[in-house]
């Protein structure tokens, strides 16, 4: 019997692999949508880790900078400390990020001196980006500026004068009050460009491809009398599903395999080391696919009718599983809907495989989820199969 | 060997073939002739066990097809009515992928197809796709991908419809070359000239129904010596029917407003003297065929009906 199966399977995958459009949507497709799709959305294969260089900030003074400026180098050095890259100018900044001064009261040279003299400060900081990363960055420049002024309500209160002296007397006190924080966790940071389009293309793909050819194979079988002629051969059923569902598990693992290769060797993507498990998921995806395959073609009379609803289905699947973008910028909804479906259950697995790094462990539900719906669909596929 | 006993297959009111009885010997071909949707190609199912029999047993090489179907379609050999080919595969291909099927692999498999494929006349057009043959030579073809095996048992299904003569020709001495090896070969057309030129014995079948069967020679006997007169026109019962029982060496066989059918001895030369009777009696003729005595008029005589209607 295995035998039989699996000169049927061989036969299958070499005819499939021999049709122009498998070879298109196997090999050619996906290279093309990991670059441009990749590209649009963001490149690089992995995602950003932190922020590694200090972001350029622009002090400007009403006045040109001084040597003798005490309160602005204390200022300048705590957005240092704040990984911002300072530079202190006495003419106005175009953009990007900038702390302004106000005017000098008449009299005063600079705004050490003026704070001394006892007039009131009040440093504007503008900025022409929004949304997180520019919250982020108001934050740190509210930290610097607070601080500088808990310095100065000390040095006031202890009588002391405005000098650099005064500031590093203070920053060596030991503290009377410290709060230790630590983390709760890497705040995620979804995936995107070659991270998210290269998964996903993949994981819509396999679903194309087995769906068209892999199920239109059968159908155009059937239609020809093939699989009638085959039923009056000493063959069982049993080994012909079998054949059938091996052939397409057998395509699919070419379409993932090269898929897997490519993105790593032409996209930078690193697989991670959970490699050996996003292998495992990849079949449990592909057995998934092949079990449709199967059950669809015993559903459809003609090749239309299967390629229309291989379209559709893949499309629509891929679409709310997550293959097209990160399922984190959907609404919540949606987001419960794709834990819902297999496109979803598969890419959920991926990203936390490959993109945040977590155990093998963290995507045993998912497995069982595609691996008792590949053994559902396989035996719903078995019950319906006819030789015409 | 096959043997076919008391075999009903119905298709809910519809019975496509009904209490029939055959046996197919090794080296014999036992032709099964009848009109369109006779039941052929549905007895044709029964045995290869395509289809569950309604009643009734199909043995092939003395397995059941049903309880052992592995044992039974082990030596069989089917050649569908419906060319079953990959369009798309060269012919090569299609034979191996046959030959494959049957366990057959490797070098053995290629020497195999080689083979059968000079056999049908085609070893120099084995590399091309399918799609570009003519009918002729994917009827060929088709015939080729049924005997790769080497089958003891070979279920032939109007092998020869639509191809030119040459092709039909060609098939016909397959057929009979397959025989002369020892298979028991089981032949269905509704070509009275195939099943005469080819088979050994032979069942006509109608409406699901075996109407006849024996030999040729035990065939023609049932037609009797004599030929047909078939004639068109326009025919009264009450006046003719009385006057042509008068007619010497002469059965009618049928008779309607539109028609009327005798046998008659010696056809040809007493034609004169049938139309004046007839005409005497009242009938018009308008049409007149004289048919010598074959297969054909033995199916007109069964069933009052021309086999090709
Ligand atoms: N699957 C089927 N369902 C219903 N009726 C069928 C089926 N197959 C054949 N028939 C009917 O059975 C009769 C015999 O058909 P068939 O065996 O194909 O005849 P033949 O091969 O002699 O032309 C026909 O009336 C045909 O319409
Ligand atoms: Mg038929």
């Amino acid at each position: 019997m295995p035998s039989t199966a699996l000169f049927i399977a061989a036969c299958d995958l070499k005819y499939l692999l021999r049709q122009r459009e498998t070879l298109l949507w196997t090999f050619l497709m996906p290279a093309l949508f990991f670059y441009f799709i990749g590209t649009v959305t963001g490149g690089g294969a992995m995602a950003p880790a932190g922020p590694s260089k200090p972001d350029p900030l622009t002090l400007e003074l009403p006045y040109e900078p001084r040597e003798d400026d005490v309160l602005v180098a204390e200022l300048a050095r705590r957005l240092e400390t704040e990984s911002f890259a300072v530079t202190i100018t006495g003419t106005a900044a175009e953009s990007g990020r900038r702390l302004v001064l106000p005017p000098l009261p008449a009299g005063t040279a600079s705004w050490s001196a003026a704070l001394a003299a006892g007039t009131k400060l009040t440093p504007v900081y503008h900025q022409a980006r929004r949304g997180n990363s520019a919250e982020l960055d108001l934050l740190r420049v509210g930290k610097a500026c607070y601080g500088l002024l808990l310095d100065l309500v000390v040095i006031e209160l202890e009588g002391g004068t405005l000098e650099a002296a005064s500031f590093a007397d203070i920053a060596a006190r030991p503290r009377s009050l410290t709060v230790e924080s630590e983390s709760a966790g890497a705040r995620p940071i979804p995936p995107s460009g070659y991270a998210q389009t290269i998964p996903g293309t993949m994981v819509m793909f396999t679903m194309v491809i087995l769906l068209t050819g892999g199920s239109i194979l059968i159908v155009t079988e059937r239609r020809e009398g093939l699989l009638r002629r085959l039923a009056s051969a000493p063959v069982t059923r049993g080994s012909v599903l079998l054949g059938k569902w091996l052939g397409r598990m057998g395509l699919a693992v070419i379409q993932l395999g090269f898929s897997m290769v490519l993105g790593a060797l032409l996209f930078g993507m690193d697989w991670g080391p959970q490699l050996p498990m996003v292998c495992v998921l990849l079949l449990f995806w592909a057995a998934f696919n092949a079990s449709l395959a199967l059950l669809l073609a015993n559903l459809v009379r003609t090749e239309g009718q299967m390629a229309g609803i291989a379209v559709i289905s893949s499309m629509v699947l891929a679409a709310l599983g997550g293959c097209w973008w990160p399922i984190e910028i959907v609404p919540g909804w949606m987001q419960s809907l794709a834990s819902m479906i297999p496109t979803g259950w598969t890419m959920e697995a991926m990203h936390s495989l490959v993109h945040y790094g977590h155990g093998p462990a963290s995507v045993l539900p998912n497995l069982a989820l595609l691996g008792s719906g590949a053994l559902a669909l396989g035996a719903l596929a078995a019950r319906t199969f006819r030789f015409e | 060997m096959i043997e076919v006993d008391s075999l009903v297959k119905q298709y809910d009111e519809l019975v496509a073939v009904s209490e029939l009885d055959l046996v197919a010997k090794p080296g014999e071909v036992f032709g099964l002739l009848g009109p369109n949707g006779a039941g052929k190609s549905t007895t044709i199912s029964c045995i290869s066990g395509l289809v569950a029999p309604t009643r009734g047993t199909v043995r092939v090489n003395g397995h059941d097809i049903q309880r052992e179907p592995k044992a039974a379609k082990t030596g069989l050999g089917v050649v569908p009515q419906d060319l079953a080919l990959y369009e798309d595969l060269s012919a090569a291909e299609n034979v191996r992928f046959w030959a494959g099927i049957h366990g057959l692999g490797g070098k053995a498999a290629a020497e195999r197809a080689a083979e059968v494929l000079s056999a049908v006349g085609l070893a120099d057009r084995g590399s091309e796709p399918v799609k570009n043959f003519s009918g002729g030579m994917k009827r060929r073809l088709n015939f080729a991908c049924g005997i790769v095996h080497r089958p003891t048992v070979l279920l032939l299904d109007e092998p020869t419809v639509g191809v030119d003569p040459q092709s039909r020709v060609h098939l016909l001495e397959l057929v009979a070359a397959q025989r002369d090896t020892g298979t028991a070969v089981l032949y269905t057309t509704h070509y009275m000239e195939e099943a005469s030129a080819l088979c050994d014995r032979l069942a006509i079948v109608d409406g699901g129904k075996k109407i006849a069967e024996g030999d040729l020679d035990e065939l023609r006997r049932l037609v009797g010596e004599r030929d047909l007169v078939l004639l068109g026109g326009r025919f009264e019962d009450e006046r003719l029917a009385p006057a042509l029982a008068g007619l010497a060496d002469a059965e009618l066989i049928q008779l309607s407003p539109e028609r009327l059918h005798l046998a008659v001895a010696d056809a040809p030369r007493r034609l004169a003297e049938v139309l004046s009777l007839v005409s005497a009696s009242g009938g018009d003729v308008t049409e007149t065929t004289v048919r010598r005595a074959d297969l054909e008029s033995l199916f007109i005589k069964l069933t009052g009906r021309e086999l090709r209607e």
